[in-house]
């Protein structure tokens, strides 16, 4: 099925990054809603009914006088936060927004694993491996590092090198990218009671 | 998968969010120079001589703009979105033609994979990827089960799906 490849490589690409719409429409909503009380405000004052909340002419006006009516620190501050909330939309916009999720080998089918599944996965593995229970075994998964650590038992050895042959026969199952590189610590002090 | 304007999407962002930080940065820095602020009162005095709120016309042109503005955000939210499609494959011939409903593939793949025992929720659906119609097998598996193993019985389920339809289309599974 090679004839399907640049599908599957634009859908892939797609679906392992945010495409900022959540972003895009709340702001989308809030200049709707500034607009249509401009507009609003406008008809009000062309027929000569009192304003919703500002006249037009007198929200003019006030930002004409903007610089000598109000204090300096006031200005600063309020130019500030505009400021900061213009670089979060900038941030938002040029940042690649990647979502925590690797993609496997591409075949009759294309897969996305999340990044969760994945640590529930090597999770599982990892405690069968150690001989513990699961909520003794704690795995995170990055972009290209899985990191599983183990709290065993007080007084049972946990044998730290089939746990990550475990754990990397899993990873090498799964055949994700980009790649993922493992790491397992046994904690040094044991659970008790567990 | 589906057919949203990404590009749009940033752009927004992006204009919006560069004007914000310049005139933000801009009232900052003009009302902490002393020298910028007396520019500004200059500035804003003959733009108070050269425009009037008032009249009826410049009332009329921002009732315009806002208009104009509302309409196209309006367009550019509700076309959010969009992509999915209802036909699967469509073949005609001299004596008629005939339409597969993805959601005959989605019926068939939701119950070849409900009984599986690492799953706990199978959803399907159909879309339009450069015009090619795809599907998208969305999974949630339980705690613990091997998202390998689940993607080789999905593959298997997707090959029985492919001799039903006599063709494939393009195939994407999500695991959660």
């Amino acid at each position: 099925m090679t004839d399907h490849l640049p599908v599957y490589r634009r859908i892939v690409r797609r679906e392992m990054h945010s495409p900022r719409s959540t972003p895009a429409i709340a702001l989308a909503v809030a200049i709707v809603l500034v607009a249509a009380w401009v507009g609003t405000e406008s008809v009000l004052h062309y027929l000569g009914r009192p304003a919703l909340l500002v006249d037009p002419v007198d929200a003019f006006d006030a930002a004409i006088a903007l610089p000598t009516a109000v204090t300096a620190p006031t200005l600063i501050g309020a130019g500030v936060v505009v400021a900061l909330l213009g670089l979060a939309l900038v941030l938002l916009a040029v940042t690649p927004g990647r979502r925590a999720s690797h993609h496997g080998r591409t075949g009759r089918t294309a897969v996305i694993v999340g990044n969760r599944a994945i640590a529930s996965a090597l999770a599982r593995r990892a405690a069968r491996a150690a001989g513990v229970g699961n909520d003794q075994v704690v795995v995170s998964v990055a972009r290209r590092v899985a990191e599983v650590r183990v709290s065993r038992s007080s007084g049972w050895p946990v044998d730290e090198q089939a746990v990550a042959a475990a754990v990397q026969l899993e990873i090498a199952a799964l055949d994700v990218s980009p790649a993922l590189r493992s790491t397992v610590v046994v904690e040094r002090h044991g659970v008790v009671g567990a | 998968m589906n057919a949203t304007n990404r590009g749009l999407n940033r752009t927004l962002l992006l204009v919006v969010g560069i004007v914000l930080l310049v005139v933000g940065a801009a009232v900052a820095t003009a009302a902490a120079v002393p020298d910028w602020l007396a520019v500004w009162i200059d500035g804003v005095a003959s733009v108070d001589l050269a425009f009037d709120p008032s009249q009826p016309a410049t009332l009329a042109i921002v009732l315009a703009v806002c208009v104009v503005v509302i309409a196209l955000l309006v367009v550019f939210v509700v076309r959010q979105g969009r992509g999915h499609a209802r036909t699967l494959v469509h073949r005609g011939g001299a004596a008629g033609s005939v339409d597969v409903d993805a959601k005959v593939a989605a019926t068939l793949i939701e119950a070849a994979l409900a009984d599986h025992p690492a799953v706990s929720s199978v959803d399907v659906s159909g879309y339009r990827v450069r015009r090619t119609p795809a599907l998208k097998i969305a999974l949630s598996l339980r705690k613990g089960s091997s998202p390998s193993d689940v993607r080789v019985a999905v593959d298997r389920v997707v090959e029985r799906w492919d001799a039903v339809l006599g063709s494939e289309v393009p195939v994407l599974i999500t695991i959660d």
